[in-house]
């Protein structure tokens, strides 16, 4: 790697590349879609979670609490043997589309919101859903409001899961292939393109996920200091 | 009469720990307010959820013939919204009709005094404040039966002023309220029924809690306590507005006939029951025009021959009165 490498960066970046914005864009979407979805399905979960007694309850957040360091590539596979040809869903031609990518990655983020919103709500007044109840709440209204209460909780469980999807390169590479203006991500990128001696894009992309890196953590201390705030 | 709330043979503990809470008979009266006094962690606050249907009784029954019946943690629990917002949110979730719910959230807010606080942001206010909104929040919904957990502790002393009479103007009105608290002046000053509790059960009220006002005693060293509806008793002599005597049944000295003594109360009284408490004493309900407590021991009721009837001299001393 030389100096060239970084100044030739440094144009793509200050020129816009088109390369640069198309893959950038790849990584948002894949990463905002199956921060989504694990959204959509994470917070109900976890307040049901958190508040609900049913038998098995500590099992699944024991387990959810385990799934949050699964290693990328193992979800990747798990993925795989399910989409590829010869897998049971096979049939959805799914292999090496966004699609697969976005399926992936949710399956990265789910268990870290689910088990944020857990131990967040967890975490609010006890008497608070006492307090909904005896005002007359019906459940689903008490679900809204303790999410309502809880959105700092709930934004910042969901940022989390952003950031750790938008920097993964195991699920992104297994599923989506890396293949060119299609399912090419930053971290594919850097990953592939280095090998091939395309130093100056790798370098533009580095800087591209570095600043969205720090976003995402600036936003979370910001979060934070909110919701200590007295 | 029956009462809106009702308990009988209640038990109640949390898995695998010893009963918290062992109630054998209450049944509470319309537009009344009952005051729960005793200890930290006698059961107070269990007591209450239990009766808000939160905590479920591992025996007995409570029956609730009311409806709604709201209450009022000791921690108000306010949403992190405007104070407006918190009040108006029971009826919100009701789909009451907008206008209604201004109508009703002007009246709440101004009857705790907090209408020039409609739009502050909850979070911000003051405990007092806190306490008050969370009253609101309960009061809108007209409840038949409000149940306030230690609505006056830790607060300032105008908000308690502010609760308590809010309190009074709702059983005035038909409400039944059932508090807790620690600030026995406060207990003293509300409650048309006493309930002190000890280790999880209910216990007889030990002391007469009467109406009435205190007297300027001028440039007297004694002074005097106009009863409501009976004649005046002495007391220690105190500047400032009371409205309850308070006198201890222990301190109460009955005897068959006037005793001439330093004590400055003789009152002769009927004796309306004789009232078995223990094996130890025997609680005497007297009617001295008004009426009035004591406890004595099972050997003087056999030596005064108490009964039915009889007639007694209550004396006691004008330091066991203590006003509130």
């Amino acid at each position: 790697m030389n100096r060239e490498a970084f100044l030739e960066a440094f144009r793509l970046l200050s020129r816009l590349d088109r390369e640069l914005i198309a893959i950038t864009a790849n990584s948002m979407h894949f990463a905002l879609a199956s921060t989504l979805i694990a959204a959509a399905l994470g917070i109900p979960l976890g307040v049901i979670l958190a508040f609900r007694e049913f038998p098995g309850r500590r099992l699944i957040v024991a387990a959810t609490h385990t799934l949050m360091g699964l290693p990328t590539v193992v979800a990747g596979l798990l993925v795989f043997s399910f989409l590829s040809r010869s897998g049971p869903l096979g049939w959805l031609g799914l292999m090496y589309t966004p699609a697969a990518v976005i399926i992936g990655q949710a399956f990265l983020a789910l268990p870290i919101v689910l088990s944020l919103v857990y131990s967040g709500l967890t975490r609010l007044e006890p008497e608070l859903i006492e307090t909904l109840i005896t005002l007359g709440a019906t459940p689903l209204q008490r679900t809204l409001k303790i999410v309502r209460e809880g959105r700092i909780v709930v934004a910042s469980a969901a940022l989390t899961a952003f950031g750790r999807v938008v920097g993964e390169v195991g699920t992104a590479m297994m599923l989506g292939g890396n293949i060119r203006w299609y399912t090419r991500t930053i971290t594919t990128a850097i990953a592939l393109e280095t090998q091939r001696g395309a130093f100056a894009l790798s370098v533009a992309l580095g800087v591209v996920l570095m600043i969205v890196s720090f976003g995402v953590n600036f936003g979370l201390n910001y979060m934070v200091r909110f919701r200590t705030a007295p | 009469m029956t009462g809106l709330i009702t308990i009988r043979d209640l038990l109640f503990s949390y898995p695998g720990s010893p009963p918290l809470l062992s109630v054998k008979e209450l049944s509470l009266d319309q537009g009344r307010i009952a005051v729960l006094i005793g200890d930290n962690g006698c059961g107070k606050t269990t007591l209450l959820k239990v009766m808000a249907g939160l905590l479920t009784p591992g025996a007995g029954t409570v029956t609730r013939s009311a409806d709604p019946l709201v209450l009022v943690h000791q921690k108000p629990s306010l949403f992190t919204e405007s104070v407006g917002a918190n009040v108006a949110w029971p009826l919100k979730i009701r789909r009451i009709p907008r206008r209604e719910i201004r109508k009703r959230l002007d009246a709440a807010l101004e009857m705790v005094g907090l209408e020039h606080l409609e739009n502050r942001w909850a979070p911000s206010l003051s405990g007092g404040e806190k306490q008050r909104a969370a009253i609101a929040r309960a009061l809108i919904l007209n409840p038949a039966v409000l149940l306030l957990d230690e609505p006056t502790s830790n607060i300032d002393a105008p908000s308690v002023e502010t609760i308590e009479r809010v309190l009074r103007v709702l059983a005035a009105e038909g409400t039944t309220v059932i508090m807790s608290t620690h600030n026995l002046a406060s207990a003293y000053r509300l409650a048309d029924r006493l309930l002190p509790m000890v280790r999880g059960s209910l216990v007889p009220s030990h002391e007469n809690v009467l109406r009435g006002r205190a007297l300027d005693p001028g440039e007297e060293h004694i002074g005097r306590f106009q009863l409501e509806e009976g004649p005046v008793i002495y007391c220690p002599a105190a500047r400032g507005t009371f409205t309850r005597a308070v006198i201890r049944m222990e301190d109460i000295i009955l005897s068959a006939g006037e005793m001439v003594s330093s004590a400055q109360n003789h009152l002769a009284g009927t004796v309306a029951t004789v009232l078995a408490e223990d094996s130890e004493l025997v609680r005497i309900e007297l009617d001295c025009g008004f009426p009035l407590d004591a406890v004595v021991t099972h050997r003087s009721v056999d030596e005064l021959e108490l009964k039915r009837g009889s007639t007694v001299y209550a004396t006691f001393k004008a330091s066991a009165v203590a006003l509130y």
